[in-house]
């Protein structure tokens, strides 16, 4: 069967219209012929059935001969179509459908020439036919396939343009010198080239994302035009990494790079362009962006409020210590009042004691140390300080935390029992928010044995190297344990088992203790209570104090 | 020439101690300080007292205790509380004991000398 109409329809011509040729050639050439060749008297009768309609049609010529051409192949043809061309022409060519010996349609190309008798009187049909199915199932998929691609392109939640860079290609090999071997580098040395080169660059299509992105009030705003336009000075580097990549060879790249809207307003994208095999090379070149800004915006935003969160949480602890806080700085205040009193009345004496005197001044200045030192802790918690990482000493902050709450265990009878292994490895975190984790989990830990009367309450912090790159630190109480089958739910946000609680301590100290590289899990003890264990990385460098 | 007055301090805050300790050596008075309730009662139980000065909150015995411990004993001298965490239960607890004052730290160290000398007569 040829592929080539005009050939077919070349055969149906010489065998039709040329009498010269003598009869016995011309049943030959049809015998020889790939298409299909069929005559039909009058009655559509089929008289003739060639090698190539045995092939297409599945019928050999002895079961098709004699049959009445419709009947058996079921045709689908337009017959007022074919009548008036037949009256017009004596012709007709067109698309019609039939039925093969195995039930499948297919579709057919069909060309057919009246029959004449010498008289002129139609006496039949010749016909000669090429199978479409394939080329139609294929412009069929053409077609879906390119309904499917423009669906997606409009329809797409991120920018896509579709643009022609032939010229900027054109561009850069004009410019670029004969022996050139590092692309990559002279473009980026060539800014004003990337510049022109883009200007080169001609949208053929934009979605509505597009639109959207570029603040345009239509797709005629982009199409026709080159990016340039939304290129603010100095954005080349974005736009010359991508054409230094196109130049390599890849298919697809990928750049970060700023770009401006029609309203002016400043992006950050991520582009990423391909490359579609398509005529002239880089003629077709799909473009994606993806807008960085809002999710960089969210971020910082994101990052804030966890900030202000781990803050809120700290200050909240700080108001349950309240007490012991001001307590902790009472107790040196006390000393200093009673040690100035004394001081002055050992001077005042009969015989003073310059001694004494020197002992209370000595004392006084090692107490408002100790005051002071109190009030810088508390100040460390409550400022509002970016999280760094530094080079911390578990055993300190323990030493720390388990101070700042000793009035908060004192007060609820708790025995706490700090065991650090010795030659602990510095970890890396902020000092600040592995206080808070610890702080609020020595809290949570008295908290939960205060209801305990029949043993020992027992507060246990130990800190345990795992391995050369972390460490471990176990809070566990003899508390009343923690409910539930899932221990782990009580990171869960508002989880809480206090009335007035928010739910959030446990929450943030796991962001706390993730965000640092670490982790955190509870488990309830074989015995009585619960234990908190997180894990933090070893640190590289000094301690910071 | 009248004996001088010995008081007993217990505070487990060590500062606090020594400085009151300082203090009251300063005014001429005779002072024994202790870490706890339970250093105070293994103290010499046939010594002279004339006043103890103890501390509310306290590990293992606080001030209450030490109270009902030294009522038990029938002791004559009199107790003075002192409590960085006021509270009117406590106060009536203490004074219901015998407490002869109920002070709120920070305490002026002249303010507790002369509640002394008063008591002291």
């Amino acid at each position: 069967m040829s592929k080539n109409s005009g050939q077919s329809d070349a055969h149906v011509q010489d065998l039709g219209l040329a009498p010269v040729v003598p009869l016995a050639e011309q049943a030959r050439i049809l015998e020889l012929t790939h298409d299909t060749v069929i005559i039909r008297d009058s009655g559509d009768i089929i008289l003739y059935w060639n090698d190539g309609a045995e092939a297409l049609y599945g019928f050999t010529r002895s079961e098709a001969l004699g049959q009445r051409c419709d009947h058996l192949l079921q045709c689908d043809y337009p017959s007022e179509e074919v009548r008036n061309a037949f009256q017009a022409t004596g012709r007709w060519s067109g698309e019609m459908s039939r039925i093969r010996r195995d039930g499948t349609r297919i579709l057919l190309s069909s060309r057919w020439l009246q029959r004449r008798d010498p008289d002129g009187h139609a006496v039949g049909v010749m016909e000669t036919s090429l199978d479409r199915t394939k080329e139609e199932r294929s412009e069929t998929e053409r077609k879906r396939s390119e309904h499917r691609y423009s669906a997606i392109f409009h329809a797409a939640g991120f920018a896509i343009w579709e643009s022609d860079w032939s010229g900027v290609r054109r561009h850069i090999l004009e410019h670029a010198p004969d022996d050139i071997s590092d692309f990559r580098g002279w473009l980026a040395s060539h800014p004003d080239i990337v510049r022109e080169a883009a200007g080169r660059a001609v949208i053929r299509d934009v979605n509505q994302a597009a639109i959207e992105l570029f603040e345009a009030s239509g797709s005629q705003d982009l199409v026709g035009t080159s990016i340039i336009g939304r290129y603010p000075e100095g954005g080349e580097e974005g736009f010359a990494r991508i054409l230094a990549g196109m130049v390599e060879g890849a298919d697809v790249i990928e750049a970060e790079t700023h770009l401006s809207t029609f309203g002016g307003r400043k992006l950050d994208v991520i582009l990423r362009a391909t490359l579609v095999p398509d005529g002239e090379p880089w003629s077709r070149a799909l473009i994606m962006a993806f807008d960085e800004t809002e999710r960089k915006e969210a971020r910082k935003k994101l990052e804030q409020s966890a900030a202000e969160l781990a803050h809120a949480s700290r200050i909240s602890v700080l108001g349950q210590l309240t007490a012991s806080i001001a307590h902790e700085v009472n107790q040196p205040l006390t000393a200093i009042l009673n040690y100035g009193k004394s001081g002055r009345r050992w001077l005042a004496r009969e015989d003073p004691d310059v001694a004494e005197a020197t002992e209370c001044l000595a004392q006084i200045v090692s107490n408002a140390t100790r005051a002071a030192e109190v009030i810088a802790r508390v100040r460390a918690l409550a400022r509002k300080s970016r999280p760094q990482t530094e080079c911390i000493s578990l055993a300190s902050l323990i030493e720390e935390s388990i101070s700042l709450v000793s009035r908060e265990a004192l007060a609820a009878h708790v025995v706490m029992l700090p065991a650090c292994e010795q030659d602990l490895p510095l970890v890396a975190g902020d000092r600040v928010q592995v206080q808070q984790v610890l702080v609020n989990l020595l809290m949570n830990a008295i908290q939960a044995m205060t209801d305990v009367v029949d043993r020992a309450r027992l507060l246990n912090v130990e800190a345990t190297s795992i391995d050369d790159e972390m460490v471990c630190v176990l809070v566990s109480d003899t508390g009343t344990g923690i409910s539930g089958e899932d221990p782990m739910h009580i990171f869960a946000p508002f989880y809480t088992t206090k009335g007035d609680g928010m739910g959030m301590g446990l929450s943030i100290c796991r962001s706390i203790i993730e965000a640092q590289g670490g982790r955190i899990t509870a488990s309830n003890n074989p015995n009585y209570g619960a234990t908190i264990a997180f894990t933090l990385p070893v640190g590289v460098g000094a301690a910071v104090p | 020439m009248r004996r001088p007055i010995n008081i007993c301090v217990v505070d487990d805050d060590a500062d606090v101690r020594f400085s009151l300790k300082s203090f009251l050596r300063s005014a001429g008075v005779e002072v024994h300080v202790f870490g706890s309730a339970r250093e105070f009662l293994a103290y010499e139980p046939g010594s002279r007292i004339d006043c103890l000065v103890t501390d509310l909150h306290m590990e293992e015995m606080d001030g209450l205790a030490l109270q009902e411990e030294l009522r038990s004993q029938h002791c004559s001298y009199p107790v003075i509380v002192m409590t960085a965490f006021p509270t009117k239960a406590t106060e009536e607890r203490s004074i219901g004991l015998g407490a002869a004052a109920y002070l709120t730290k920070p305490v002026d160290p002249d303010m507790l000398l002369e509640s002394v000398e008063n008591l002291l007569g």
